[in-house]
């Protein structure tokens, strides 16, 4: 990179008044910016696709599982002929009541796709989410996350030179419904596993599908499905259930529906191990931290 | 939500929700992208609104945030191909009998073709700092890149602007005043 310069001011007083230029001539879409009617007409776009989340939410259908954190249950719909087993819905339940009481190590494996084109992603951590602590990198340390009680503190790439290299947030506790109707992670953002296993209370489709087995383990495989109304977001997967009823495998598939007919798939592959491992979060120093006041974060997806 | 906080979010998306329409227009280089960016901030926002202390915090800020970070994910996922030209297109003709409006809407859109064809991140850098007014300290961390960076993107992004753009002289557009508190 060449050598870090001043831009001479002519430039940059040039430069503005074309950006502004630029600005002040903009349309989008339709039309709608400059129109003098985009900020009502956004508005009433961003209020249709809110009443389409709550509509999913407002069913409580017969044997839903609170979601973490105590809100409201997740709006499920059976979206199978064949009725789930209780034993296989309670097995999966209670592994994922065990594994979130307990300490692990975690790698996520993160895929999305869109028309064939793919991108990957990868995840790796520890985490104690019954002590509200964990510490992951996300794609070879871009960027790290430290989660500690009610807050989550991101450093972005590491950079020296960049400021406070840390931003702190307040977690927005996420219920398995907005789990469910939100854009998944898709990119170097936070991601809590417990959010995904939080999820798996609340499925709506268990079927056990057999024998499964790894590395000094063998247990159950179970298929699930989690939908909402009008299957505006799916999210399908198989978990394994060790022995012990720990979870030791998670594949989820993410299928979200984007408007104007297309849809955007999100895999994720988690695996668990060293369970019961000590796992200690340090804050950052204050001085080294850009506090965001009044400002959330969800442990899933960022933003 | 409670009918004052949905009132807030309704006052602030009509004030604002346009000027942030045609950032994003501006950072995208492409008009539907930028409804979409904007719209599925601002549903990310709406979420958000009932937890944010608006008297600290501003939410211009937030959501602007936001728009960055979705669209930073969105890139990185090749959800959106980004797909820079590689040259300015031909001039539009003057519009007949058109005046100043004209030549500036002409202009404008050079401006926009012309950073269309920029470098994702140059791209960002301009439209934050030039048009937005943010300081290099607020860029870098909005982008998750280091002062440093922001300046030579800056640098490197105005030189590649003015050079795309060439001689605007034959579309005479009125100059206007430099802002107050121009910053270097």
């Amino acid at each position: 990179m060449e050598d870090v310069q001043e831009v001479d001011a002519c430039v940059v007083a040039e430069g503005r008044r074309l950006l502004a230029t630029a600005f002040e001539t903009a349309t989008a879409g339709d039309g709608l910016a400059g129109s003098g009617m985009a900020g009502a007409e956004l508005l009433r776009r961003v209020r249709r696709r809110t009443r389409r989340q709550r509509r999913a939410r407002a069913l409580v259908p017969a044997g839903a599982v609170a979601a973490l954190g105590g809100a409201a249950a997740l709006a499920v719909t059976l979206t199978a002929t064949v009725a789930s087993a209780p034993s296989a819905f309670a097995a999966v339940s209670a592994a994922a009541a065990k594994t979130s009481a307990e300490s692990f190590r975690v790698t996520m494996h993160g895929t999305s796709n869109e028309l064939g084109s793919t991108s990957h992603w990868e995840v790796t951590g520890e985490f104690a989410p019954s002590r509200g602590v964990g510490e992951e990198a996300v794609n070879s340390g871009k960027i790290t996350v430290l989660y500690v009680g009610k807050h989550i503190y991101q450093n972005v790439q590491n950079i020296p030179g960049a400021g406070k290299p840390w931003d702190e947030f307040k977690i927005w506790p996420m219920t398995a419904t907005e789990i469910a109707t939100s854009p998944q992670f898709g990119g170097e953002q936070a991601a809590d596993p417990g959010v995904l296993l939080s999820l798996l209370k609340s499925a709506g489709t268990v079927i056990d599908e057999g024998p499964a087995s790894g590395l000094g383990w063998t247990g159950t495989k179970y298929g699930f499905t989690v939908a909402t109304p009008k299957d505006t977001q799916v999210a399908t997967g198989t978990v394994d259930v060790d022995g012990k009823g720990q979870v030791r495998r998670l594949l989820e598939t993410f299928t979200v529906a984007v408007g104007r007919g297309r849809h955007f798939t999100f895999t994720e592959d988690v695996t668990f191990s060293g369970f019961n491992i000590p796992v200690t979060v340090t804050v950052p120093p204050a001085g080294q931290v850009s506090v965001f006041n009044g400002y959330v974060l969800s442990p899933y997806g960022g933003f | 939500m409670r009918p004052d906080l949905e009132e807030s979010f309704a006052a602030f998306v009509r004030a604002r929700g346009e000027h942030h329409l045609r950032v994003a227009v501006l950072l995208t280089g492409s008009a539907t992208e930028a409804e979409d960016l904007v719209q599925t901030s601002l549903v990310k926002l709406y979420r958000a609104w009932p937890r944010l202390d608006v008297s600290s915090s501003s939410p211009d800020a937030y959501l602007r945030k936001i728009i960055v970070n979705t669209r930073r994910s969105w890139w990185r996922a090749r959800w959106r191909q980004e797909s820079p030209i590689a040259s300015v297109p031909d001039r539009p003709d003057p519009v007949e009998g058109g005046g100043d409006p004209a030549d500036r809407q002409a202009v404008g859109s050079l401006v926009r073709a012309a950073l269309a064809g920029l470098p994702r991140q140059q791209r960002a850098v301009l439209v934050l700092r030039y048009l937005e007014d943010l300081a290099e300290a607020e860029v870098a961390s909005l982008l998750g890149c280091s002062v440093g960076s922001v300046k030579t993107h800056a640098h490197r992004g105005l030189r590649a602007l003015r050079g795309s753009l060439g001689d605007l002289d034959e579309f005479a557009v009125n100059e206007t005043a430099a802002p107050d508190g121009e910053k270097g």
